[in-house]
């Protein structure tokens, strides 16, 4: 890599470390994990940067390899304890969480299956449209907006059952 | 729910327990070991071999400090030139060795002190004069502060309990280093499986070369082992030996010390008058017998 695209890339880093760091923790609920998935994307990121420093996708690539790497590791034989969800759930509506404390919050997206969880921060968190986050998961609009109502549905139940 | 839901539900955030040179490092070391899984630079490292090799004996003479008392560093070959790489088949889908199918594999709860021992005896047969400290930055997570030549796990899936051909993992030690007169300087060694995450050794032709490299040399050991030999020299006049090792085993072990206490980033000052350690002296411990995850 060459001198000037590696300062482009640690600029890149320091600029979104934060945010991707908040990103990985609400996904996995550990700051040392997240730290390692960050590394991890950050250190692919390099590999790859050459090609891709410059593009205006750079951000849906980084959030995409994160997201990636971060079911990777879900899937590891031994971290099989959560189920694969199909859905994807659009974004709830705040106030119908408003009774959920700050802590119940993040236990209730702790509770949810992995890839439900990473549609709940892409868009909840990152702001991402139902295109982004489903080219992201890997699915389709169709199937993102068709699955909705049952993931709100299911984040309801679990809102409820906090009271 | 917002994205100001979730920053008030996280609260504060803790220092992260990387940095960006820390990524650098690794993505340089990631981008010219994966140069070797691809069938283009197999293809040109073919076309060198063709024109032989030459064997030597590395005696020290690379500018470090005498080796003095210490068992022999091995004999290594090395092409014609010095940034050819020998020929060996691409794997561009690195694949766990046949030794992991072995049983009694080690844990990492085993492996991270047998390690600790073999640097230590190592470095007593390479430079027994040479001190070793806890390093400052030997930090991981955050608040766990590591003893000298201890080794910590700092990413990686492996878990502690089980086998060490389970998942990846990386497995590192800082000291702080010292020699009467000379001063202080650092040492840090780091152990991986190099079937998860594309890892043989790179060449000197490798695109992640920088400008602070001052030298560079790829050899291979009579065991197999291929032994990237680099030589650096920051900004501030920090210098670094460094040799990333592809063990025939399946381990690659990186050994790096610096002339500071500080590492290797750009704009330190040396804290010692010469460099802990030759090449052949770093080379001699990370090719060491008990350097290995397959024991």
């Amino acid at each position: 890599m060459k001198r000037s695209e590696e300062e482009s890339y640690r600029d890149y880093v320091v600029a979104r470390t934060d945010v991707m760091r908040r990103t990985a923790y609400l996904l996995c609920r550990d700051w040392h994990t997240a730290d390692d998935l960050v590394a991890i994307t950050m250190v692919k990121l390099y590999r790859h940067w050459s090609r891709i420093g410059t593009e205006s996708s750079l951000d849906a690539y980084t959030r995409r390899t994160l997201l990636r790497t971060w079911l990777d590791e879900k899937r590891r034989p031994w971290r099989r304890h959560e189920e694969l969800a199909e859905t994807l759930p659009d974004t709830p509506d705040p106030v119908e969480f408003a009774v959920v404390s700050r802590a119940q919050l993040l236990d209730l997206l702790s509770s949810l299956p992995p890839r439900r969880r990473a549609a709940v921060v892409l868009r909840g968190y990152l702001g991402l449209s139902l295109e982004e986050t489903a080219e992201i998961l890997g699915c389709s609009v169709g199937t993102v907006k068709s699955q909705t109502a049952r993931g709100l549905d299911t984040l309801r139940a679990m809102a409820a059952g906090t009271d | 729910m917002d994205k100001r839901l979730f920053d008030e539900a996280m609260g504060d955030v803790p220092p992260a327990t990387f940095d960006v040179d820390g990524l650098v490092t690794r993505g340089r070391r990631a981008v010219r070991l994966r140069r070797l899984t691809s069938p283009a630079t197999a293809t040109g490292a073919a076309v060198v071999v063709v024109t032989g090799v030459v064997a030597l004996t590395l005696t020290g003479n690379d500018g470090g400090p005498a080796t003095g008392v210490g068992s022999a560093p091995p004999k290594i070959t090395t092409g014609p030139s010095q940034s050819s790489r020998p020929s060996q088949p691409s794997n561009p889908t690195p694949a766990p060795p046949a030794l992991c199918s072995r049983p009694n594999l080690e844990t990492p709860a085993q492996l991270m002190p047998r390690l600790r021992g073999a640097v230590q005896q190592a470095l007593i047969a390479q430079r027994p004069s040479l001190g070793v400290s806890p390093h400052p930055k030997a930090e991981y997570p955050t608040g766990v502060r590591h003893e000298a030549l201890e080794f910590y796990q700092v990413t990686g899936d492996v878990q502690v309990a089980e086998p060490i051909c389970s998942g990846d993992g990386y497995f590192m030690t800082m000291s702080t280093t010292s020699v009467p007169v000379e001063g202080e300087g650092t040492l840090t060694v780091i152990v991986q499986p190099d079937f998860y995450a594309d890892l043989p050794p790179g060449d000197c032709e490798s695109t992640t070369v920088t400008p602070e490299q001052t030298s560079c040399e790829l050899v291979t050991t009579p065991d197999g082992d291929t032994v990237l030999r680099t030589t650096a020299r920051m900004p501030g006049g920090v210098r670094q030996n460094r040799v990333d090792i592809d063990r025939a085993d399946g381990t690659a072990v990186m050994v790096t010390v610096e002339d500071s206490t500080g590492g290797i980033k750009p704009g330190g000052s040396p804290t010692a008058s010469a460099l802990p350690l030759t090449l052949d002296q770093l080379t001699a411990i990370g090719t060491a017998p008990g350097m290995t995850l397959f024991p």
